[in-house]
């Protein structure tokens, strides 16, 4: 039993640490429907290309809360600057949407999907 | 992101990773360590604090990393165990620098190793006379290991024909207080036989003891938490804040 133990245990503890380095690429996935960023940011997209800003100020404000749940699931795999990054791409987004600037939009959107396609990758 | 929570996160990671990968490297001690253990040693607790606390790259770069150079090295030991070609390459061999008293400069020259490097190891030694040595090698980790000569060596009881007791290793049989029943088997004795014995020390429970050992001449040593001693000796020479 204590031999059983004695190796069960480090083989555990490694599949556990590849487990959490490798989480990040699965835990982006959406998992309860609103918390898909990808959609979130073609949606968003669409309204500015439409000229829609209210649609668009309420799918940043969704796409803001998504990648809120999102980040803290991948946290730990994760490289720090890319999610900030992506953070920052976010408010930027925000203010432009909220300025109605449809060039400045559209580049805060492109620069966060690169982001976003870059994390844990 | 909560940084501390994912460096805590990381770090207990870490800490078991490298539990467990100094486990697979061995059980070496510092004085028999080459240069290149040493080194290797370094560099995976190097890379072990960067997958620890590097939030900026991702966790999984510093995992593959810490696990290639901990296999490279366990490859690297098993290889010197199965082929002495190998071992001469990468760990090299022992050299001898001093052979019947006389110094093998050549040798020296060829290991970068000068006569202050000697008379500083051979110091170290307790030998301030070159005249006492008879052979001194350089091993492979820098220590230096030597032989005086017959006329200088220490006597033994063999060389006085005195008869000596039989010695052995100790066996803990309390252990913190704890019977270790296991031993006890071992030396095919019960508990009925350690109460015995203990009651001759003053002893009327097991939890009374922090070690007992039974020793190769059939004697027990036993040390009790309660010490005859009330005050020991303060081996400090200044008073200090406490």
């Amino acid at each position: 039993m204590r031999k059983f133990f004695v190796i069960f245990a480090p083989i555990v503890i490694i599949a556990i640490s590849i487990i959490v380095a490798l989480s990040g690429t699965f835990l982006k996935k959406p998992m309860k429907g609103w918390d898909n960023v990808p959609e979130h940011m073609e949606i968003t997209t669409k309204a500015i290309m439409a000229d829609d800003w209210a649609l668009a100020e309420l799918s940043e404000s969704k796409l803001e809360t998504a990648w809120k749940t999102v980040i803290k699931r991948i946290q730990f795999s994760g490289e720090r600057d890319e999610m900030h990054e992506l953070t920052v791409s976010i408010f930027r987004l925000k203010a432009s949407i909220t300025s109605k600037d449809k060039s400045s939009a559209l580049m805060e959107l492109s620069e966060a999907r690169e982001h976003w396609d870059g994390l844990c990758k | 992101m909560n940084e501390g929570l994912v460096a805590f996160v990381r770090s207990i990671i870490a800490f078991f990773l490298l539990l467990i990968y100094a486990r697979f490297l061995g059980k070496k001690q510092i004085s028999q360590l080459t240069l290149f253990d040493y080194v290797l040693g370094i560099t995976i607790g190097s890379m072990a604090a960067s997958l620890s606390i590097d939030l900026s790259s991702r966790m999984w770069p510093h995992w593959v990393a810490l696990t290639t150079w901990t296999a490279a090295g366990l490859a690297i030991d098993f290889l010197t165990t199965k082929s002495k070609f190998a071992a001469k390459c990468i760990e090299g061999e022992p050299t001898i620098i001093i052979m019947n008293g006389v110094i093998l400069e050549d040798n020296m020259r060829k290991l970068r190793y000068d006569a202050s490097n000697l008379l500083q190891q051979l110091r170290s030694k307790d030998i301030f006379d070159l005249s006492e040595v008879h052979f001194a090698v350089l091993e492979p980790n820098g220590e230096l290991s030597v032989l005086k000569k017959p006329e200088l060596q220490p006597v033994t009881p063999k060389d006085m024909n005195i008869p000596v007791p039989k010695t052995g290793l100790g066996i803990e049989l309390i252990y913190d207080g704890i019977v270790v029943d296991l031993n006890l088997k071992q030396i095919n004795r019960d508990h009925y036989w350690l109460m015995s014995e203990l009651k001759k020390f003053g002893v009327k429970d097991p939890s009374e003891v922090f070690l007992a050992t039974y020793e190769a001449s059939g004697s027990l040593y036993v040390d009790k938490y309660k010490d005859r001693i009330k005050k020991p000796i303060i081996v400090g020479d200044f008073k200090g804040p406490y």
